[in-house]
């Protein structure tokens, strides 16, 4: 068992439970309205008769607009709490590593009664670097963290025939049904440039899609087309979650061309107490591999010169949530053909299952318990090996309490996933709390703790312990 | 295969958490030998049997306050269709920024032994992710009232008991104590006794005291203004107080406006479908 696993969880969830107050552990000795007579208790209105016409109502109605401009700023603040000083001519990770400015634009219009547009945009700035020194960091970190802008969901979607909606632009379609892991959900790629620390809903990426929904009875048919090639983003060189000491080749984007098209079918049927959905995809691969591209004379000795390729895969997927009393359990499968390795020649096909609940019956918490394993098919003991470092089963879990507080005012979450029956494959642990200062400004603060792995790609990664704080104003 | 499954590693977790939160509920009550006081349950089978319309849209604000006076804002739209006996709702946030664009359908069947379907949007997920929930005690949006508050509850959940006659904001009332048949209306409701208020001029609920059975509160709910639309009376301004003794300890007040029954409506409206495109 991988004890570093067990402090921080330990650790977290009795601050999680001092933090949740006795309202959450059990109920009060004393009943409601002890030491009261009815007669007092039912005296306890208050009899001021209301205005007749009441401010409150008057601001009810929302005002009615042809476009609607939303969106947040915000300030992130992240610091390492466990890095050793670095060796010379090396990055210098400890302390501030993010103190981001964001912001979020979102336009949407009615185009028509059953046209709409909307246009979402956002860019960011790092002071981190410029406060600890660029000269600090390689062009690969400063290129991919430092800056950046680019439209998010942007999109037209309206209602073509009364059962056939159509949505073209991009945007992110989120299939299967947990909230950490992804089994089926394959359509959108993922900022995983600071694993653990991304936002929700800047987790996924949007990608340009053409999507029909088509509705019958209690069935929703999906068709997809997507053109846009657009992979994970990981963290880089010169990153502290960069596991490998030097650079990746260059990686080969396919050319958006009609013949690289991807596309995805659904179909999804909700029924009492229970639902089901049923995916199928023709996509490329989010994980690359190596492609030798040619050689280079290096003192006489041929290099091979490297680049990084996306395979093409084919997913047969399903998931399904039954709702019984307080629980919801959930379940997803997906079968995966086509992954390509680098060092082996033939293809792989892999399965992906995962099985979960969640509990609802703590007064405003949630308890989420999820399984996931993997299976490699035809695995071959090379693929173990650098760079893919991949293993015939894997398994997965995490465990996720959320907790609603002070009427709204303050919400807990903490998260802890493990890989490994025993975490003996890394693990984090994860305690953020929000709360609402008011209608437009949130305070974040919360923390991250890793623990190493017997995968390589995972060592040293407790190194990279955080606290973070964002500070949040929407409109 | 290479893992061990036998030492799950969240297993110490789920027992020891499962115990410290008290699973089990605390608080038992047996009300199975009280029997319906005649009176007061003629007078329910009317509050209960009053025309609350087959359909109505509304605007719905609620302002929450805390003891110190600090307000926020739920703005809503809200919709809500009867299907023979059963009703389906569905609303949409507008506003504050932060759950703007979030949407909540429920069909809420009138067999008590059929748990209601609920799904939520979730803007920042994008996507739709359904609920199981038949403890409605949660608070609704992270106002005073509980989603059991928002939803009509069963003529048959309770024993009632007809108190006594008096008089609000000049109306006269019957007092009618409700106390609930079991253990699962309990767990499902959230309350241990009710108290309520009903107008004898049209057998509207304007007042009710209620017994929270996971604390020591009592939440008082106050109907400020009434208003008759389309010949329906409907609550236009109520108020939800959470009290511990004597002292508040958070305030709702929800106000709809914009009010309107019998529109004709699809139940098309009221699907994951409607619910994903928002308003």
């Amino acid at each position: 068992m991988n004890q570093r696993f067990w402090i921080p969880v330990l650790f977290f969830l009795v601050i999680f439970l001092s933090l949740s107050g006795p309202g959450m552990l059990m109920a009060e000795d004393a009943p409601a309205g002890s030491g009261f007579s009815l007669d007092d208790i039912l005296s306890g209105f208050d009899d001021t008769v209301a205005p007749s016409k009441s401010p409150a109502a008057e601001e009810a109605a929302p005002v009615q607009r042809s476009w609607d401009l939303s969106g947040y700023l915000k300030l992130s603040t992240i610091f390492n709490i466990n890095h050793d000083a670095p060796a010379i001519g090396q990055t210098d990770y400890r302390g501030l590593s993010r103190m981001r400015t964001e912001l979020n634009l979102e336009l949407e219009t009615a185009l028509s009664d059953s046209w709409n547009l909307k246009v979402t945009g956002r860019a960011f700035h790092d002071f981190a670097y410029n406060i600890k020194g660029r000269y600090n960091y390689t062009s690969q970190v400063l290129s991919d963290y430092e800056d950046e802008a680019e439209f998010r969901e942007t999109y037209i979607e309206g209602r073509v025939l009364p059962s056939l909606d159509l949505k073209v632009g991009r945007q992110i379609v989120v299939w299967g049904n947990s909230e950490t892991f992804r089994v089926t959900d394959m359509l959108n790629p993922l900022d995983n440039r600071d694993p653990g620390l991304v936002d929700i809903e800047d987790l996924r990426l949007p990608v340009c899609m053409a999507k029909a929904s088509y509705y019958v009875g209690n069935w929703s048919i999906a068709a997809i087309a997507i053109p846009e090639m657009r992979f994970d983003k990981q963290p880089v060189y010169g990153n502290d979650f960069f596991p490998f000491a030097q650079p990746l080749p260059d990686d080969h984007i396919p050319a958006e061309t009609p013949g690289n098209t991807e596309f995805a079918v659904s179909a999804r049927g909700e029924f009492h107490g229970w639902d089901l959905s049923l995916y199928g995809a023709r996509l490329f691969d989010d994980q690359s591999h190596y492609e030798t591209i040619g050689t280079r004379n290096m003192g006489g000795v041929l290099v091979p010169i490297f680049k990084r390729e996306h395979s093409r895969i084919t997913m047969a997927g399903c998931s399904a949530n039954v709702a019984t009393g307080n629980w919801l359990l959930k379940t997803e499968l997906a079968f995966t053909d086509g992954h390509q390795f680098n060092r082996t020649t033939d293809k792989k096909s892999r399965v992906k299952g995962l099985v979960g609940f969640e509990y609802s019956g703590l007064t405003d918490t949630t308890l989420t318990l999820e399984f996931v394993h993997t299976h490699m098919f035809h695995y071959e003991p090379v693929m173990g090996l650098l760079p893919d470092y991949e293993v015939e089963d894997q398994f997965e879990a995490d465990f996720r309490v959320t907790r609603s507080m002070l009427n709204d005012r303050l919400n807990i979450v903490f998260l802890a996933l493990a890989r490994g029956g025993r975490a003996q494959d890394g693990a984090f642990e994860r305690l953020t709390a929000d709360y609402d200062i008011n209608d437009y400004v949130t305070a974040t603060i919360g923390c991250v703790f890793y623990q190493d792995g017997e995968n390589p790609l995972y060592d040293n990664i407790h190194d990279n312990n955080r606290v973070f704080f964002n500070l949040k104003y929407s409109f | 295969m290479r893992r061990s499954y036998t030492s799950l590693f969240l297993a110490p977790i789920i027992g020891a958490v499962l115990l410290l939160l008290g699973v089990l509920p605390v608080l038992r009550v047996s009300a199975a030998n009280m029997s319906d006081d005649p009176a007061a349950r003629r007078i329910m089978e009317k509050v209960d049997a009053r025309d609350d319309g087959q359909s109505m849209t509304a605007d719905m604000r609620m302002v929450l306050i805390d003891k110190n006076n600090e307000k926020r804002d739920r703005i809503m739209r809200l919709f809500s269709m009867d299907k023979g006996p059963d009703t389906y709702v569905l609303i949409f946030f507008t506003a504050p920024p932060s759950v703007k664009d979030t949407g909540f359908l429920t069909y809420d069947y009138d067999d008590p032994d059929k748990d209601d379907d609920q799904w939520l949007y979730l803007p920042a997920l994008k996507k739709t992710k359904r609920i199981a929930a038949s403890d409605k005690t949660d608070s609704f949006m992270g106002s005073d009232f509980s989603y059991a508050d928002m939803t009509k509850s069963e003529l048959d959940n309770y024993h009632y008991k007809l108190l006594k006659e008096g008089r609000v904001y000049g109306h006269k009332v019957w007092i009618i104590e409700a106390i609930p048949r079991n253990q699962r209306v309990i767990d499902t409701y959230g309350y241990t006794k009710s108290v309520v208020f009903v107008r004898q001029d049209n057998y509207v609920i304007v007042r009710a005291v209620s017994w929270l059975a996971k604390s020591n509160e009592l939440k008082y709910m106050d109907v400020k203004k009434l208003e008759k639309i389309d010949n329906i009376w409907i609550p236009t301004e109520v108020h939800m107080i959470t009290k511990r003794g004597k002292a508040t300890i958070h305030k709702t007040i929800l106000t709809r406006t914009n009010v309107k029954f019998n529109l004709p409506m699809d139940a098309d409206m009221f699907t994951v479908r409607r619910l994903e495109k928002g308003l």
